[in-house]
């Protein structure tokens, strides 16, 4: 319990740090949000033009985006800082982390915590129930539980990945190059339905980055389109286990770096 | 500034790449990641029949979409560039040196730029001829997409180093800076063409500067030009001395605002 209390207050110090730069704050989430806006509106223009991209809608591929929008922002707030680990180890301003007597993946996780992603998970909520709405999805308590789940499933596997990303951050004390530069080109297929790539990419975003777990397959049973590329259907139901399983073996990678892991001396 | 002094800024921001090597394999991939990406939705979406299907063929759009790699890796300027000077303070020893800044950072991205079309550009492109099926440009369409992208180059670096300079106003606005990508990416037309936007929006974009710096270079690449280059280039060229006037006027303002926060 003292602990909980402990890692409370360290999370309230690091929010009003934050908040110290109000303004600054506020155009962070805006231009956050814009970008989202941006991705959203060529989503838009394809289909605008084009019809259905294979064979979903346009309010179809935003209710995916805003998923991925809502999960990537909850996961960015609680492990974005991880991506930028290399340079704290390269500076030994981690070792900080290591000396209290807290977890070292909580307490930085807590003190580093990412304000501005609320601006992505409210901005992808918004998105999710308004198309979510135009699509006429009903809503049970089942399914609310169902997306519930389906967001921290979501944001346990993008945390998993910012996890594994920082692993490697302890043998080769760069920033996570292959983070920034792989993730993101990598999230992509986040972006639209999976039906579109080739299936060596369906079997990738499946299998070694369980990325269609976060948004594609539960999205299915929400919107009753079953387009399961040749899965059977209780996948779309799978997206939690897959998701725990994921992190739990990117958490124990994150582990093994930080038992070989020699300060810097800086 | 002198030729000599130019030329060495270039070759120095080359060399300073070269010690990055190790990370040059990672960037081709993913570059060929995201060249994959937009292939793969494009061709989806021409599996669709319709009328912007027969006007703009697949091939001319994997032209475009392939030319926009090579143009990004082109357009290099930083637009949070002297956000970070003024943070660490290093813009202080800067100021100090006997040359020109902003002619400095030009050769500077000269030479980056230089750079990652070599190293990442060019052959995320040939990954692309080779393994994605993207056609070559017509010959006279790359020297077209030549001029236009080295136009595009200057513009975009006055526009970015307005973009930067405000932080000397600004000092701490990180999001301010970040939002240009966002502008960029959407406003450009590098991933929807103009062609295939709503009247409205499309005449709204084509009045302001940020299609230069993708849509135009990129209608050259896929040899969708036709009669219209002259006038696209002059175009270019029109808003590229608007451009360079306000960033040289704010370059003016900035060094009489600046303030040293220290290193």
């Amino acid at each position: 319990m003292g602990k909980l209390k402990a890692y409370r207050r360290v999370w309230l110090m690091a929010q009003k740090g934050r908040m110290e730069y109000r303004f600054n704050f506020f155009v962070d989430i805006f231009a956050l949000f814009a970008g989202y806006v941006g991705l959203v509106a060529n989503i838009w223009l394809m289909t605008n033009r084009f019809g259905p991209l294979a064979g979903w809608k346009f309010s179809e591929i935003a209710f995916l985006f805003g998923t991925f929008s809502a999960s990537y922002g909850l996961s960015a707030y609680n492990f974005w800082q991880f991506t930028l680990l290399g340079g704290f180890l390269r500076t030994g301003e981690y070792d900080r982390y290591l000396l209290r007597p807290l977890n070292p993946v909580a307490y930085y996780a807590v003190e580093r915590c990412q304000t501005p992603a609320l601006g992505q998970v409210l901005g992808g909520l918004a998105i999710m129930l308004y198309c979510a709405a135009l699509l006429e999805v009903t809503w049970t308590p089942a399914r609310v539980a169902f997306v519930a789940a389906m967001l921290v499933a979501g944001s346990l596997i993008q945390a998993g990945v910012m996890l594994l990303s920082a692993a490697s951050s302890f043998w080769t004390m760069e920033s996570g190059a292959a983070w920034g530069v792989l993730y993101y080109p990598l999230r992509e297929f986040c972006f639209y339905p999976l039906g579109a790539f080739a299936r060596p990419i369906v079997w990738i975003a499946t299998t070694v980055l369980p990325f269609a777990f976060v948004n594609y397959f539960p999205a299915q049973y929400l919107l009753g389109k079953w387009d399961m590329l040749g899965f059977p259907n209780w996948v779309a139901f799978a997206s939690f286990p897959v998701a725990v399983a994921f992190f739990s073996v990117c958490l124990w990678c994150f582990g093994r770096g930080l038992r070989s892991y020699q300060s810097s001396g800086t | 500034m002198r030729p000599r002094v130019w030329v060495g800024f270039v070759k120095i921001s080359l060399l300073s790449r070269l010690a990055y090597r190790g990370d040059l394999l990672l960037s081709i991939l993913s570059s060929s990641l995201f060249l994959l990406v937009y292939l793969s939705i494009w061709r989806a979406l021409y599996q669709n029949p319709g009328a912007e299907q027969e006007r703009v063929p697949y091939p001319a759009m994997a032209l475009y979409v392939a030319g926009g790699s090579v143009l990004r890796s082109w357009l290099s300027s930083d637009p949070s560039y002297f956000l970070r000077k003024i943070r660490s303070g290093d813009i202080a020893g800067d100021m100090l040196k006997p040359h020109s800044l902003p002619m400095a950072l030009l050769a500077q991205n000269v030479g980056t730029g230089l750079w990652r079309v070599c190293t990442g550009g060019l052959p995320v492109l040939a990954i692309g001829v080779i393994l994605m099926g993207v056609p070559l440009p017509r010959p006279s369409d790359a020297l077209w997409f030549l001029a236009s992208a080295l136009l595009a180059g200057a513009l975009y670096f006055a526009y970015t180093l307005i973009i930067s300079l405000t932080a000397f106003w600004t000092l701490e606005m990180q999001g301010f800076h970040d939002l240009q990508w966002a502008i960029m990416a959407f406003a450009s037309g590098t991933v929807v063409p103009l062609w295939f936007m709503p009247e409205i929006l499309a005449t709204v974009l084509k009045a302001l500067p940020f299609q230069q710096m993708g849509f135009v270079p990129l209608t050259f690449w896929s040899g969708q030009a036709g009669q219209a280059g002259p006038r696209l280039l002059l175009g270019q060229f029109l808003w590229l001395l608007p451009m360079a006037a306000l960033a040289a006027l704010v370059w003016r303002a900035a060094q009489r605002r600046v303030v040293i926060q220290g290193g």
